[in-house]
């Protein structure tokens, strides 16, 4: 895929931009000029959700950007955020944002996989801000992410979606129960230290008789429950029986039509579920009021209990917390056997995405390729498992910004083998505070060995030595 | 609270227990019931079209305070003639728990309640009642006419309803004695009925005798009012029993109360012939015996042990049929 053009316009001014199918160089003689802001105006134009930049708001612009891949050319329009209208061999079609942005995305990169599709600006976007310092996990801009595992499984199309969703859920539960559980410990302290007084309410005779109150009302509104879906049963039973117009033969010869008056017992039961209905409605009633009495009293109780022992919203809330029946030792085995089940998860998700995967060992190949290429000694006995590291602190400054290259191009050229696409590379400010100008030519002379046929754009106060460079020069601002 | 408002709501209190009284007195030909009606405090219509009229006249201290009775009785005799202009009236009844209500030094009082006709009355407080009907003009009939006393006095719950109490216990002994809560309970229900029923605007809005009855039939066939009957007819062990009816209490009462299942076990029970000669009183008894397994599909509970199940379908075919026995006993009682 490559970007034809982009159309931008803002209250009364616009300007059109051409790029080339080769090197693109947005430059500018100085920073803060618009570099940054017309790349993310390019992502902004594919439908993805883009941050605004200091000085421009995406709703508040037309955007028009032209892109093609081997099907033909597609016209985006965007005016607002929450859709998009494409143009492609004669159709529009709208877009709205971000449900459907799959559905376009999927015909700009042929492929419906949901994971794939949700790693690829992550592969061929990098950013002046996070881009260089995003290896394999992380932010790509605004709400894009990146995640390695998600690529690879996408692209080996292997299915993890039922083991995600319990690792979600597990990791929510969790959560929840540590907070519980601080919680837990905190009312455990507050006992302590403030000893009978609380302890003493905790368990008070008003707390005890609502509960059960509560019980009982649960109870009632059950049977209630129940009753009233007998009736409802019953009634459907004699509304069949009057539509069926059954008739049966009495004696000497007269005709009986079968209605609820004449089967036994029928009546009788409904007569019977009424008045139970009414009985149990009276006392729920009744019970509703005694369980608002009862917190009436609770409430009074703690305000005056606050008002005499306490001088404090702080203390107000230690006796709330020390009323909470929660045990910190259940908790913190409910917590070990949650932890224990979410490993289980993770090492069940693991094996599925990583075991005999080739993609990792081509991606693996090509990191070390380029990383020895671009210098980098510490990939001397670069490990696959590598790849997943989480473990960034080790990597600073030139040798970070160079790994990160050599992962992102791995990337790419594994998504276009199996895709059998080509995706455009978005740099923007390439050349990182330390990185000085051998190592960013060493960079740029792999781009232009085995990424001449991709479209590439950076975004640059610099120069570069490419054969041949589109430059798009930023005065003053972008839309002048 | 103010003694004006104490005295209204206790005024009120007593016409609700009176009410219930005159209520038991005449539930055989009793079509309906409505508090302060177009015609009266309370007013009973009969099967036969007649009604019974009651003028309710209470008194904080009924049993010594006798103050106003003679105010009350000139009033009563005023608006009960009034009523029964409007319909044919069967009797027409001051009802009051005022131990004295004439004030006649001359008859008994009414101690410990009591009720006299016109004629019954010393010829004294007949004398007395004929002079207030002579300045009333088409004065009712004293031929129908009852002084009805109820003692309802105190603060005290037990002692203040003891004769409401006591006249539910004697309605419901043939029904059903052996329940010890069923007079309280049904006494709480229909105190509020009534109440309820008082306090509605439109007087046409009245308690027919259904309203009344039914209540009585959900009490004694509640499941948990059944226990110890059921588990000596079941011949069970005390835990099993227990076991089975508290842990699936909804699901015995949802098959009771759905005519697709009672109406199949009734009909069975109809046709059920013993496999030998037993007494009326031991049938329910062989069915359960004889035919439990047939409702092993329509009583199964999937979760249920299987030993326990047999139990469990016993205990649901046996409610089934203790309450239709229930309720025609009661119908018959009451005349339903």
């Amino acid at each position: 895929m490559i970007f034809k053009s982009i159309f931008l316009k803002e209250g009364m001014s616009a300007r059109t931009i051409n790029f080339t199918d080769g090197v693109n160089l947005i430059h500018s003689q100085s920073n803060s000029r618009g570099k940054t802001t017309l790349l993310r105006f390019m992502l902004y134009g594919l439908g993805y959700n883009i941050p605004d930049t200091k000085n421009i708001k995406f709703d508040r612009c037309e955007v028009k950007c032209t892109v093609e891949n081997e099907q033909g050319e597609f016209v985006v329009s965007r005016w607002d955020t929450d859709f998009m209208t494409v143009r492609f061999k004669d159709k529009e079609i709208t877009y709205m944002l971000p449900e459907e942005l799959h559905k376009f995305h999927s015909i700009l990169f042929g492929t419906e996989n949901a994971d794939t599709l949700n790693n690829l600006l992550g592969a061929f976007y990098l950013d002046q801000e996070k881009g260089w310092t995003l290896l394999n996990r992380g932010k790509v801009i605004g709400s894009n992410s990146f995640n390695i595992e998600e690529l690879i499984r996408g692209l080996s199309e292997r299915n993890c979606d039922e083991l995600i969703a319990q690792k979600k859920q597990q990791e929510k539960e969790l959560s929840r129960y540590k907070q519980l559980f601080n919680i837990a410990e905190y009312r455990n302290k507050v006992i302590a230290e403030k000893g009978s007084l609380v302890s003493e309410k905790a368990e008070s005779k008003a707390d005890i008789e609502l509960e059960m109150l509560m019980m009982d009302r649960e109870d009632l509104e059950k049977e209630l429950h129940r009753i009233e879906s007998a009736i409802k049963d019953n009634e459907s039973i004699a509304k069949f029986l009057s539509e069926m117009k059954i008739m049966v033969s009495g004696p000497n010869d007269t005709v009986i039509p079968v209605t609820v008056d004449n089967i036994i017992g029928f009546s009788d039961n409904m007569d019977y579920l009424q008045a139970r209905k009414k009985i149990l409605r009276s006392q729920l009633v009744k019970l509703t009021r005694k369980i608002e009495h009862a917190h009436k009293e609770i409430v009074t109780s703690d305000e005056q209990l606050s008002f005499y022992k306490s001088e404090s919203a702080l203390d107000v809330f230690d006796l709330k917390v020390a009323k909470l029946p929660i045990d910190s030792v259940a908790l913190k085995k409910q917590i070990s056997r949650l932890e224990s089940s979410l490993r289980e998860t993770n090492r069940a998700l693991e094996v599925a995405t990583k075991y005999n995967n080739p993609i990792i060992t081509e991606l693996h190949k090509n990191i070390t390729r380029y990383a020895n290429e671009l210098g980098l000694d510490e990939f001397n006995e670069f490990k696959a498992t590598y790849l997943f590291t989480s473990n960034l602190k080790e990597l600073s400054g030139a040798v970070l910004h160079k790994t990160v290259f050599a992962f992102r191009l791995a990337y790419i050229l594994e998504i276009q083998k199996i895709l059998k696409i080509k995706l455009p590379i978005m740099l923007d400010s390439p050349s990182g505070k330390e990185v000085d100008h051998e190592n960013v030519q060493l960079m740029m002379n792999i781009l232009q060995r085995d990424f001449s046929e991709n479209q590439i754009i950076i975004a640059s106060i610099f120069e570069y030595d490419f054969p041949e460079v589109n430059v798009i020069e930023i005065k003053k601002c972008l839309i002048e | 609270m103010s003694r004006r408002a104490d005295a209204v709501s206790f005024g009120l209190d007593f016409q609700v227990n009176a009410a219930i009284i005159l209520m038991i007195e005449n539930m055989k030909e009793m079509e309906y019931i409505r508090l302060e009606s177009d015609e009266e405090d309370i007013s009973i219509k009969l099967n036969s079209g007649k009604y019974i009229l009651a003028q309710a006249k209470s008194h904080i201290h009924g049993s010594y305070d006798f103050q106003n009775v003679r105010k009350d009785l000139k009033k009563s005799l005023t608006t009960l003639s009034e009523g029964a202009k409007k319909v044919v009236p069967e009797k027409l009844i001051l009802v009051t728990n005022s131990a004295n209500p004439l004030k006649d030094d001359s008859q008994p009082a009414f101690i410990g309640g009591g009720k006299r006709d016109f004629f019954d009355l010393p010829p004294s407080s007949q004398e007395l009642i004929t002079n207030y009907l002579s300045e009333v003009s088409n004065p009712l009939d004293p031929s129908l006419l009852r002084v009805q006393v109820i003692p309802f006095e105190t603060d005290e719950y037990d002692e203040r309803y003891k004769m409401i109490l006591n006249a539910i216990k004697d309605f419901i002994g043939p029904i059903r004695s052996s329940n010890y809560e069923l007079p309280v309970k049904l006494m709480d229900i229909w105190r509020r009925d009534l109440f309820v029923n008082g306090s509605k605007h439109d007087s046409k809005l009245v308690l027919s005798k259904k309203d009344v009855v039914w209540p009585i039939l959900v009490i004694i066939s509640d499941i948990s009012n059944m226990d110890d009957d059921l588990q000596d007819k079941l011949d069970m062990d005390e835990g099993e029993y227990e076991e089975i009816v508290h842990r699936y209490r909804d699901f015995i009462n949802s098959k009771c109360e759905k005519y697709s299942s009672f109406t199949k076990v009734l009909y069975d029970f109809n046709n059920f012939t013993p496999d030998k000669a037993i007494p009326r009183s031991k049938r329910i008894h062989a069915f359960l015996e004889e035919c439990w397994g047939n409702y092993k599909d329509d009583f199964r509970l999937p979760s249920l042990e299987p030993e326990l199940q047999e139990s469990l379908i016993k205990i649901i075919l046996y409610s089934i049929l203790r309450r239709r026995v229930e309720l025609d006993r009661v119908k018959r009682a009451v005349n339903l």
